[in-house]
């Protein structure tokens, strides 16, 4: 397979991008790890007559955590960094988790974290875990930067917030409380490498046996990656036991919408979602560390 | 369609090569300099065949562009080996074990083996066979392959 024609940009700065990006409009893509991007353009379902490549981008570079911001990921960093930080291991497990079971080796040491968030697949690994820790986008365009929580990012499958002259320039996710507990679900037909049939991340504060705050976010059973918000009703406030988790699984069953594809029926994605919350739920509540 | 110039480093030697921007390295590899130990599968980075070490790191060759590749430092199944009469512990034990079937994998495999080994001496079974994860073999010879990289780990019992 033969990739189609198309002119090259490799920019080290962002302005040089927005003013590609005004040159050449919808006809210019933007590629950071270009994983998603060039089998796309080889099999035809995307198109473009301009490459820009954002990995020699210097305001995109970066991964840091300091216990006031919290993580710091510039768009150019690869997902295998992130995997590999000793920092996301101890604070954030739940996106580590989800990085060592997203792709292949070889994919994760060329893709990105932003990319993965970009292509607004809703079985992005990645989605949820950050959605659950509350991350936020960094949007920068010609006219200067913008924030969102990255859950109002994602609009539906492959459309994202990011205006026609917008770049993802960073994640920021907040320090998490101390004593959060989190964990990442998948299930795939492949153990392992496999793009996910569904995923979930939650997050759960515990206030002795009380939960005083829950996150929950669904992966690949929505247009995009989905808070369940009638699940976490149920759990906040009240005190862990098997049949609160049990009200909660079957809520998240209940208010998920996924649809039958080759990776699974919609009916069995709605039992893995129940069979998945309630296992989250007993990993994150007999783990003795947060 | 504008050619340009790509200067990279494979196998420890420079090269400069002009390339169209849509060439993957895997191409100019393959094509260019006529490197063809890096073999070409899918083309959308599930097999692992055209795996090489980007600056020390497994990639797929037909998922970047030649022109990424500029100032690398490129290592193909070409440049693993120790010397022109020293095969590498990893390549001397797939033959040892008899990890190849049809061969096709085998540049990939093997590229994948000495990235797993560099950052972790000596890996479990699970982690190998994770590793692997991205590199397939058709003729599913997995068993012997593993068995060829649990033996170059350290406390391996090759």
């Amino acid at each position: 397979m033969r990739l189609p024609a198309f002119e090259y940009h490799a920019p080290t700065r962002l302005e040089e991008v927005f003013t590609l990006l005004a040159e050449h409009g919808p006809a210019a893509k933007l590629m950071a790890g270009g994983t998603d991007l060039l089998p796309g353009l080889k099999s035809g379902k995307r198109h473009c007559e301009h490459v820009i490549a954002l990995k020699q981008v210097e305001e995109l570079e970066g991964l840091t955590f300091d216990e006031t911001n919290g993580l710091v990921i510039g768009a150019r960093t690869l997902l295998c960094d992130v995997g590999g930080s000793e920092a996301v291991a101890e604070h954030y497990p739940a996106l580590a988790k989800a990085i060592t079971t997203l792709a292949t080796v070889q994919v994760r040491n060329k893709a990105t974290v932003a990319g993965n968030l970009c292509n607004a697949s809703p079985c992005a690994d990645t989605a949820t875990p950050l959605c659950a820790y509350g991350a936020r986008a960094v949007l920068h365009g010609p006219d200067g930067a913008r924030e969102l929580p990255l859950e109002e990012f994602f609009i539906g499958p492959g459309q994202t917030a990011i205006g026609d002259r917008e770049v993802l320039e960073r994640l920021v996710v907040p320090r998490p409380a101390k004593g959060l507990r989190s964990t990442f679900f998948k299930f795939s037909s492949r153990s392992r490498v496999d793009i996910a049939a569904v995923n979930m991340s939650l997050t759960l504060l515990l206030k002795g046996e009380g939960i005083a705050a829950a996150s929950l976010f669904l992966g690949t059973v929505a247009p995009t990656p989905m808070r369940a918000t009638r699940a976490e009703k149920v759990l906040v406030g009240e005190t862990i036991s098997p049949e609160l988790f049990e009200r909660a699984a079957c809520a998240a069953r209940d208010e998920c919408k996924p649809i039958t594809d080759f990776r699974a029926t919609a009916e069995y994605k709605r039992r893995i979602v129940h069979v998945m919350t309630r296992r989250a739920l007993e990993t994150v509540t007999t783990e003795t560390t947060a | 369609m504008n050619r340009a110039i790509v200067t990279l480093t494979v196998n420890g030697d420079c090269y400069s090569a002009a390339v169209n921007p849509n060439t993957t390295l895997a191409e100019m590899l393959r094509d260019h300099l006529r490197l063809t130990g890096t073999k070409q599968g899918c083309g959308t980075g599930d097999c692992g065949a055209c795996t090489v070490l980007m600056d020390g790191r497994a990639i797929n060759s037909c998922l970047t562009l030649a022109l990424e590749s500029e100032g690398a430092e490129i290592t193909t199944i070409e440049g693993i080996a120790l010397s022109g009469e020293e095969l590498h512990p990893v390549q001397q034990s797939f033959i040892e074990h008899g990890a190849t079937q049809c061969g096709f994998c085998t540049p990939g495999m093997v590229v994948s083996a000495v990235h797993l080994l560099d950052g972790n001496a000596s890996p479990s079974e699970p982690e190998i066979r994770h590793a692997l994860g991205g590199t397939l073999c058709r003729c599913t010879g997995y068993t012997k392959i593993v068995e060829a990289i649990e033996a170059v780990a350290e406390g391996g019992e090759g």
